[in-house]
């Protein structure tokens, strides 16, 4: 247990090490890189429209510009507690998030158009209403329809919901223009209704505790804008992204050449296998050290449960650790891994692994407790009596004689809460941390395909799941060896 | 006279509102065999776990070697160093070798050393006759075997006194043999005993002293020729002739 600790404690003091010294200030900007042309990864960098406009703004000011990639859900969230400087991820000005944040001038008016399939008797606006409508959650797109038309159905990026118009699972989807030019350019049998939805101004967005930076990025913007920068990079990158969109269609050839087309654009080109690859590590690290806090806390705690259960000792101990069960077991893991990004640990700069390692920790320790407690019960009370009777103290019998014993019986439930724990850090994206789902996310965000990278990351899963399945099975029979 | 090992006084215990033992008193000297008899349910097993405090007396005093121990908190594990215990079940630790089951808490509790506690073992082994067994685990042991190796397990940390409850009522008939065999041959080396059983006869042949004991309380106590085949008492005399 001793090793343990320390093995512990040396691996987190590395990780909050991680952080290298520089003279220059930091400017962090938060976005979702799913979203081209605007924000979307390349190889290993996040590039487009946004990173560069705020590049060049940063240099203008003299900082060094750090990209962290998020759910878009969170980039408000995160400069409005401070988390970071700047927003830019196409975020639309809207009354309700101008509550929350400073919105720069607009760089870029945005139109959110329909895509239907080619032969969609839908013509514009008026024919959406009753129809099945497909949006990126938190956009624009999302909120007009919601507001002026109906309850759409959410997806957490533009290419899921166009892969389920193009499956026939929706009537239309509402996207982005820029974006949604690029979708179409990509299938055969989709297309852009001339009418746009809805116009929207593109806007930087900045905490409310920083207004002499909003101040210098305005000043900043609007040289760009006079210089004409600002259009020339949309330009680029739009370009940049049909170009890319129209190779693609070409390619046209056999089954069995389209399987290949689509796993050299998937995993080969630009080194995209990178993603599930570091994906899969991240994955693994955080789900180790997760199961080991989880053990460590769950031990601890049936200890002090049973303990109190048998003695009636530990009275107020036994309360506070019912208190974290309930709210442990009673609240999903997703919203406690979001409190203790934003919340608990919102104002510190931590790894966010080392935070997802905590989360997912005390996530699972509440389950690991309840698990070796019934170990623990199931234990016959005569071998407690037997260890005390020959004058052991209550801990040196529970140390030599309960616990082990425990532990055995407990064995197979434990290994069954340790795969459900490696699945369930697939939410790590949450809070951006590019784990094997977030990995995947990021190759469907550029390359528009949701089978292969899906089917990549599920086989992935189900082959470390498998594997430790083996191992508890191995662990299992060497410890009925003796029975 | 030899010395006390045991002096009780006005020993209580209540669960909830059942009396199990009521108001006993009694004295165990060194070297002394004592057997507690009488029917079910008359509180002998739950006077013999409070000897070793595995029970909380509700009342009343318990000196060990002189010293009162019932408030000891903090000498309880040192107390019950020296008082051994063979249960019913026998209580063997079914994760841990023979060997180690022996040796455990003589080595955790700082009373030998590792060196020492398996030259004890070995040798204890050797005398109940279960050498070959030293590596087996408890699963793999016959009921007669465990409750030796039980009785092997609560002599290696030297106690003063072995506190036996109910020894051999988990038996098989065929086995209660050899672990009677192995208390009659501790009885001769002199150990001190106070042994809770059903067998009567057993009890004839090798206590010093019979305490009989009913709803509780002690009714009688003497020597076995007394207790078992004079006494005075109608109660006793009455499960005496049923018994045997």
């Amino acid at each position: 247990m001793k090793f343990l600790f320390s093995f512990i404690g040396a691996v987190l003091m590395l990780m909050f090490c991680g952080c290298e010294e520089n003279s220059r200030p930091k400017l962090v900007m938060v976005t979702e890189a799913t979203f081209p042309p605007y924000e979307y990864r390349a190889g290993t960098q996040i590039v487009g429209i946004d990173p560069e406009i705020v590049g060049k703004i940063a240099e203008k000011l003299g900082y060094d510009l750090v990209i962290e990639d998020m759910s878009f859900d969170s980039v408000i969230t995160a400069v409005q507690t401070g988390k970071a400087d700047i927003a830019a991820s196409g975020i639309t000005v809207t009354d309700e998030r101008r509550e929350k944040v400073l919105f720069t001038l607009p760089y870029v008016i945005a139109r959110q158009v329909i895509i239907v399939p080619e032969n969609s008797a839908i013509q514009g606006k008026k024919d959406l209403k009753g129809k099945r409508i497909g949006v990126q959650h938190g956009t624009t797109g999302d909120i007009f329809v919601s507001q002026n038309i109906q309850e759409p159905e959410r997806f957490s990026n533009g290419a899921l919901a166009v892969a389920a118009l193009a499956a026939g699972k929706l009537d239309v989807v509402v996207l982005d223009g820029d974006p949604a030019r690029i979708h179409v350019s990509r299938r055969s049998n989709l297309k852009i209704l001339n009418e746009p939805l809805t116009h929207e101004e593109y806007a930087f967005a900045l905490g409310k505790h920083n207004p002499e930076l909003h101040a210098q990025f305005n000043a900043a913007l609007k040289e760009l804008q006079t210089a004409g920068t600002l259009d020339a990079v949309r330009d680029k990158y739009v370009s940049k992204m049909l170009e890319e969109a129209g190779g693609n269609a070409s390619a046209d050839a056999g089954p069995f050449g389209k399987l290949k087309n689509s796993i050299d654009l998937n995993f080969l080109k630009d080194a995209r296998y990178l993603y599930l690859w570091k994906g899969f590590w991240t994955t693994v690290e955080i789900s180790f050290f997760a199961v080991l806090l989880g053990v460590l806390i769950g031990f601890g705690i049936a200890v002090i449960r049973s303990t109190a259960d048998q003695t009636g000792k530990l009275k107020i101990l036994n309360f506070l650790c019912k208190i974290y069960l309930t709210v442990i077991r009673g609240t999903p893991v997703v919203v406690q891994l979001l409190i203790i990004y934003f919340v608990i640990f919102g104002a510190v700069d931590v790894s966010k692994v080392l935070v997802a390692v905590i989360a997912f920790g005390i996530n699972s320790g509440a389950y690991v407790a309840e698990i070796i407690r019934s170990g623990i019960m199931s234990i016959d009370r005569g071998q407690l009596e037997a260890g005390r009777s020959l004058g052991l103290s209550y801990w040196q019998s529970m140390r030599e004689i309960i616990l082990p014993q425990a532990f055995k019986n407990v064995l197979p439930a434990l290994g069954n809460e340790f795969i459900v724990l490696l699945k369930e850090t697939s939410i790590s994206g949450y809070i951006a941390i590019v784990d094997l789902t977030k990995g995947g996310d990021i190759i469907r965000s550029q390359t528009y395909d949701a089978f292969l990278p899906l089917m990549a990351v599920a086989l992935i899963y189900l082959a470390v799941v498998m594997l430790l399945s083996g191992l508890l099975g191995r662990l299992e029979k060497r410890l009925k060896r003796n029975e | 006279m030899s010395e006390i090992v045991f002096e009780i006084k006005n020993l209580v215990k209540r669960f909830n509102n059942f009396t199990a033992v009521d108001n006993v008193s009694a004295t165990i000297r060194r070297g002394e065999v004592v057997f507690i008899v009488g029917p079910s349910g008359s509180g002998k097993s739950t006077f013999l776990r409070c000897l070793n405090l595995l029970e909380t007396p509700t009342s009343g005093e318990i000196l060990f070697k002189g010293k009162e121990v019932v408030h000891a908190k903090r000498d309880i594990n040192f107390f019950r160093q020296q008082v051994g215990m063979v249960f019913q079940h026998f209580n063997l630790f079914p994760h841990l070798s023979i060997l180690k089951n022996i040796t455990l808490a003589p080595v955790k509790t700082g009373r030998f050393t590792t060196k020492q506690a398996v030259e004890r073992a070995d040798a204890l082994l050797d005398r109940i006759g279960l050498s070959a067994k030293r590596d087996a685990f408890p699963p793999q042991l016959s009921g007669g075997q465990k409750q030796r190796i039980a009785i092997a397990r609560a002599l290696a940390m030297n106690p003063d006194v072995l506190l036996f409850d109910e020894p051999t009522s988990a038996l098989d008939p065929e086995m209660v043999g050899e672990v009677l065999a192995l208390m009659k041959d501790l009885a001769q080396d002199g150990m001190t005993m106070v042994v809770v059983t059903h067998e009567i006869g057993f009890a004839a042949e090798v206590a010093n002293r019979i305490i009989f004991m009913d709803h509780g309380k002690i009714i009688e106590t003497g020597t076995p020729e007394k207790v078992i085949r004079n006494s005075a008492n109608p109660r006793v005399r009455e499960f005496f002739s049923k018994v045997l």
